[in-house]
């Protein structure tokens, strides 16, 4: 199966929000960018929730660890004991680093729909200017549709998402297990 | 805090946005190298009229995507359960997996520069896939990380300096033999430190350390903790001078050379722009050693320069060097992290970390001598050759 293959499917779909307004061409474009970006982030955030629900233990068990570690390393500096402070500290750094990219790797996979739809644009409207920067005559794009909605659609989606169903849900469980994991212990505080 | 992350997080997004702004610009320098090679059926040749495929270069493979989304999966599944080792087999998949090296080689001398346009395109492309989203995710740990502000400093100096020069002196004239060369020497170095950390040697210090940290908490369980006294609270800096900074946390002491942060944040971020890959895998052990920083600190400490590092490689690239990329790979690729994302956590439980560490030494030296010894030498050590 190869790209062409997956476009001849995808674009009868992908276009037809472009034909709603097609007596306006400019805010059909915009119209149609918007609801694609849209389709995005449902997509993507989806399936980071889903990806989360399944693995959802994993992840509470790294960040427990990692917190319990940190907050022994704080204990043992508080006490003056140097040698245990690294000790703890290192292993501390350890499941940070496996939070880290567990984190990287549920944030990826929020973003996936993204770079289909710029391949899809790019095979429909690449070589076409949307607007002008003015003073230095830079001609933008596609892309700076795509993903300039991407980015503040995301935003206004985070705003809202926890009323929606399976979002509200998913927040829940975010504080159910940051409470369950403990604080961190501050250095200043 | 919130507030500001997701306004950090906007304008981390906004700042790679701009680097694809430019779309016209890249056909340019794509168009240039079609251009520029020989036109007909035979090799280092392209023949117009076939079909177009990776970068809709006439003649180029057509990625199978479902060998792209399988071998991507694999990826995802490394990324989610041992971190750094992602991006390496994500550049892998890009020069070997898909045909893309072959296909590059066979430019080298009838069309050099679309031999180093697909070089460029590879290296950055793998930087998209790891780096943004390890660079995005990185914000979560502002909440719980704050930032050594002066060595944070240093480091992001360091880290823009080396993003910005390595695309900047090296895009266009690196080709893909000596890529591929320093790709595998750097994985071979990469397998000699998971060696290390699966000997008895280094299994024992880790086991050590986490005996010690358990006694002592088991010691003070139901102790309170701020037993501190006031006077030393906090991170008290002694002295600041060139060559060094001591440091109290709690009233022990800590120094470091603030010129190491400076060379250190050059140095893996010029190596991270180089070959492509994430780069806070090495910064985190960095700082750790650096000075003995606590991990509260070198969470935030260590995303703030990956950020600053991944977005300056990435619009140096893209928009100072016209590095084009093949949208859909990168799509297929996020769908495979996604799936193995699913697995990986599943799997982790069944297989001890130190036999997941062990599986990666024996491919990083699989990978690492053969494209070590394919770049340097001009053939295989190892098959296939």
């Amino acid at each position: 199966m190869t790209w062409t293959l997956i476009l001849s499917f995808l674009d009868p779909v992908l276009i037809a929000p472009y034909r709603l307004l097609s007596p306006y061409p400019d805010l059909a474009f915009w119209f149609g960018t918007l609801v694609l970006a849209l389709v995005c982030i449902v997509l993507g955030e989806a399936s980071m929730a889903l990806v989360y629900l399944v693995n959802r233990g994993y992840y509470a068990r790294l960040n427990r660890e990692m917190i319990r570690m940190h907050n022994i390393s704080v204990d043992a500096i508080r006490q003056k004991n140097k040698s245990v402070y690294k000790s703890a500290n290192s292993w501390a750094n350890e499941y940070f680093g496996k939070v880290f990219f567990a984190q990287a790797a549920l944030f990826a996979v929020s973003l996936w729909p993204l770079p289909f739809a710029l391949g899809w644009m790019q095979q429909r409207f690449a070589g076409i200017a949307i607007a002008t920067v003015p003073g230095i005559d830079w001609e933008l794009e596609y892309p700076f549709a795509l993903i300039g909605g991407y980015i503040v659609l995301r935003f206004l989606f985070s705003r809202i998402k926890h009323r929606l169903p399976l979002f509200d849900r998913i927040e829940a469980m975010h504080k159910e297990d940051a409470q369950l994991s403990g604080e961190l212990a501050s250095w200043n505080e | 805090m919130p507030t500001i992350r997701k306004h950090c997080i906007i304008l981390g997004l906004a700042l790679v946005a701009v680097a694809i702004w430019l779309d016209p610009v890249w056909a340019d320098r794509l168009q240039e190298a079609i251009n520029a090679t020989p036109k007909g059926t035979g090799a280092g040749q392209i023949n117009p009229a076939a079909p177009a495929g990776f970068l809709g270069i006439p003649g180029a493979p057509d990625i199978n995507l479902i060998v792209a989304f399988f071998w991507a999966i694999w990826v995802g599944w490394i990324f989610s359960t041992v971190g750094a080792f992602g991006g390496i087999m994500a550049g892998v998949g890009h020069i070997t997996i898909f045909g893309l090296s072959n296909f590059a080689s066979g430019f080298k001398k009838t069309s050099p520069v679309l031999n180093k346009l697909v070089t460029d395109s590879i290296r950055v492309s793998n930087q998209w896939l790891v780096g943004t989203s390890a660079a995005s995710s990185s914000f979560n740990y502002y909440k719980m990380g704050r930032l050594v502000l002066p060595l944070a400093l240093c480091l992001a100096a360091g880290s823009i300096a080396g993003s910005y020069l390595v695309p900047w002196l090296t895009a266009g004239k690196i080709s893909l033999k000596s890529y591929i060369g320093y790709f595998g020497l750097f994985v071979l170095f990469l397998g000699c430190y998971l060696f290390y950390e699966t000997t008895p040697k280094g299994q024992a210090g880790k086991k050590k350390a986490r005996a010690a940290a358990k006694a002592f908490e088991e010691a003070n369980m139901g102790k309170n903790r701020g037993q501190a006294s006031t006077q030393d609270q906090g991170v008290k800096v002694l002295n600041f001078a060139l060559t060094k900074c001591s440091f109290t946390f709690y009233g022990v002491e800590f120094s470091f050379n603030p010129l190491v942060p400076v060379c250190g944040g050059f140095v893996i971020a010029a190596l991270a722009s180089f070959l492509g890959v994430g780069g806070g895998f090495l910064l985190v052990p960095f700082l750790t050693s650096v000075a003995g920083l606590p991990m509260y600190l070198v969470a935030g400490t260590s995303a703030f320069a990956v950020l600053v590092g991944m977005t300056t490689s990435i619009f140096t690239y893209m928009v100072v060097k016209d590095t084009p990329v093949f949208w859909p790979l990168i799509g297929i690729e996020l769908l495979g992290v996604l799936v193995g994302s699913f697995i990986g956590p599943r799997t982790s439980k069944y297989i001890p970390d130190v036999w997941l560490k062990r599986l990666f030494v024996v491919l990083a030296l699989y990978v690492g001598i053969r494209y070590t010894s394919k770049g340097f030498l001009g053939f295989s050590l190892l098959p296939p050759f």
